[in-house]
């Protein structure tokens, strides 16, 4: 259905209350009086749903008293398709005490199966009390939790004829658990983030008030997924939180229509919208000087990056094509975070743009010392994107690999702590104590230097592929290999490595013993097929001998070993041709040095 | 019918020529991730074009269920009630 000619407020016409309150239900409770909420739009870019604070509180108050029969604390499964039933039933799982947990909603081409599997490692992690989905994917949810020990699993349509209870139960405590989140981890290994009411808050009372000056007149436009911590945590949670009107657009109708965001934001007058950096880059390709005529992106006042790494050259490109519309490159403000604290670290200066800051390549690959660049020096020039100083109330530390902390300008593992940090993975208490000790310092697993008390990201210590925002572990592509009839487990090794355009490509490592081409092929086409349907990405894959993958000396593959392998036996020109062939079949010596 | 005439399929090849420009000759049974080597941007491009041409939206369910060409003709023809 298309709405026509139905407002939706800027201005919430009460007090803004920047995420100040212990809870998410309290948040809740002071939005719903006042004018804002989330509005729908499909993908030809018609208003089809208006879903104020006040209806979205009465409708999950009314669906809490049918929850609670669920237990207080209990799992709920949300496939987080981008759609107002979703909202209702976060809200409602907030009211009856239990805790949310999103779950992807994307599958890629013939990917029912992967999909399928996927949706059930998480909701049997999570021991779900109840799996939830909208019409769209509930056949796929049902199959997915078929055998396993799931009260109910339904639509909104099917939770509403639960019995009633009278009242609500006690409402969350600000130490009880707001929602779980399955960002960080693998396919086949998830891991929840079990993020508390005083955890979220913490964070988005920090980021909303020193990340971005809001003010009544923002409005916010986001086509992130719900199940990706931007956007829930920063959106879905923080919008509601700090009383803001939010223009959604499915991420699927998105993927298809960049065009849309800045059609509706333009129409709109949003100020503030967030995206990886890939998001940028498709909607820059595909604006054409005729679009950008009818634009009007003036009022855009904070375009938010975050969830990768920042390649300057993407944003560059995307402020170029959208001069003529109005957008001022001022308004990138890049971010750093991840889900184990719920969204942010840090933010740069709202209102200054990129900032960059060059060092010395070489002296940064040789010594880990990030030395400023000094104009016309006979060496590499590296540029790295500020992501602000820590936001209040976060210690950040840079440690040397043997827990050392560095100074200023030194490269190493980025460690935090702050009350915005997760209590640890759902279940899993040795991933857990991988990355969080008892002191409670979590170990990001990314790389990066401080200068002048800002925080640079130059890479991940972690063996983690980040493709177009997305979180890859190696080992899924690794035991997708190891799933083939002739690899044995351990032959197979996953990495990324940098394409031409500054986008990872992921690699993927084989040892066959097979020799025949025909053979050779055929398998290769089992492996693109299995990691598209998965992960819906190209992979670049390499057949070798056995005994060419390189192991640590307790016996362990070496990824890191492999990748340097790899770049030696390959140069740059033939891993960008080779990206365009189905695979590439070597011997697993060293390239021949040119005569 | 004869398939040269069918309107879905030739929308379809249509759809992927637009999506990826270098394409070749396309058999029926090609699997298009995994020999076409198309990836998630590409597919959304293909899709868009043939909910554009066709003026129907294609769930999601039907995207999951396709592997090569034929099976996607399948999948929009039930969609496009023509099948």
């Amino acid at each position: 259905m298309v709405l026509q000619n139905v407002p939706t407020a800027t201005a919430s016409g009460m007090d803004l209350r920047l995420a100040v309150f212990p809870t998410l239900t309290e948040a809740l409770d002071y939005a719903a009086q006042g004018q804002t909420g989330f509005n729908y739009y499909n993908g030809r870019g018609d208003l089809t749903t208006v879903l104020p604070y006040s209806e979205l509180r009465e409708r999950a108050r009314a669906l809490g008293r049918r929850l609670q029969g669920l237990g207080r604390g209990a799992r709920v499964a949300l496939v987080a398709h981008t759609h107002p039933d979703f909202m209702v039933m976060f809200y409602a799982c907030q009211y009856a005490a239990l805790v949310p947990v999103p779950l992807p909603a994307a599958i890629h081409l013939g990917g029912h199966e992967a999909y399928v599997r996927h949706l059930r490692q998480m909701v049997s992690d999570c021991k779900a009390a109840a799996a939830f989905a909208t019409s769209d994917f509930i056949d796929l949810l049902r199959e997915a939790a078929t055998g396993l020990p799931v009260q109910i699993t339904g639509t909104l349509a099917d939770f509403d004829q639960l019995p009633d209870h009278a009242q609500l139960p006690e409402p969350p405590r600000a130490d009880e658990l707001a929602y779980l989140q399955y960002t960080s981890g693998s396919t086949r290994f998830p891991r929840g983030t079990m993020i508390t009411q005083a955890s979220v808050m913490h964070n988005l009372e920090a980021i909303f008030n020193h990340g971005f000056r809001l003010t009544q007149e923002d409005r916010f436009f986001s086509w992130l997924p719900y199940y990706h911590d931007m956007g829930l945590v920063g959106i879905v949670l923080g919008c509601m939180a700090t009383q803001r009107s939010v223009d959604f657009l499915g991420s699927r109708e998105f993927a298809m229509r960049p065009r849309l965001w800045l059609k509706l934001m333009s129409q709109n007058r949003a100020t503030i919208s967030f995206s990886p950096p890939f998001g940028y880059a498709l909607a820059a390709r595909r604006i054409t000087p005729k679009d950008t005529e009818s634009l009007d992106l003036s009022a855009w006042r904070v375009a938010g990056v975050g969830a990768e790494m920042i390649h300057p050259e993407w944003l560059e490109a995307f402020a170029t094509a959208l001069k003529p519309a109005g957008f001022k490159p001022s308004a990138f403000l890049p971010s750093y975070g991840m889900a184990e604290c719920a969204l942010a670290v840090s933010f740069a200066t709202v209102g200054a743009g990129m900032q960059i800051d060059s060092v010395d390549g070489d002296l940064l690959s040789d010594t880990a010392e990030a030395k400023p660049y000094v104009e016309g020096a006979p060496t590499r020039r590296k540029d790295f994107v500020s992501c602000g100083p820590p936001l209040p109330g976060f210690e950040v530390e840079v440690r040397a690999e043997d827990g050392q902390l560095l100074p200023e300008r030194r490269v190493g593992r980025i460690h935090l702590r702050s009350p915005s940090v997760m209590n640890g993975y759902y279940n899993a208490p040795e991933p857990t104590a991988e990355v969080l000790s008892a002191d409670r310092w979590l170990n990001t697993g990314d790389l990066g230097y401080f200068a002048n008390g800002v925080l640079y990201l130059t890479g991940r210590a972690k063996d983690l592929l980040i493709i177009n925002g997305r979180n890859i572990w190696p080992q899924d592509l690794e035991s997708l290999a190891e799933l083939q009839p002739e690899v044995r487990p351990t032959d197979a090794s996953a990495f990324s490595v940098s394409g031409s355009d500054g986008t990872e490509v992921a690699v993927l490592v084989v040892q066959v013993r097979e020799n025949d081409p025909r053979e050779q092929a055929e398998l290769a086409d089992r492996l693109h097929e299995a990691i598209s349907q998965e992960f819906g990405i190209r992979c670049l894959i390499e057949l070798v001998p056995p005994h060419t993958l390189p192991r640590t000396s307790s016996g362990k593959l070496s990824r890191r070993g492999t990748r340097k392998d790899f770049l030696d036996r390959h140069d740059e020109e033939r891993i960008r041709e080779a990206a365009y062939l189905r695979f590439l079949v070597s011997d697993g010596g060293r390239r021949p040095v040119a005569a | 019918m004869p398939e040269a005439t069918d309107k879905v399929e030739r929308v379809v090849r249509e759809a992927l020529k637009i999506a990826c420009p270098d394409i070749g000759i396309v058999d029926g049974n090609t699997h298009l991730a995994s020999e076409l080597g198309l990836d998630s941007a590409q597919v959304m491009d293909m899709i868009m074009e043939i909910e554009d041409r066709l003026d129907i939206s294609i769930p999601v369910a039907a995207i999951a269920e396709a592997h090569t060409l034929n099976d996607l003709c399948n999948s929009v023809r039930r969609v496009a009630g023509e099948a």
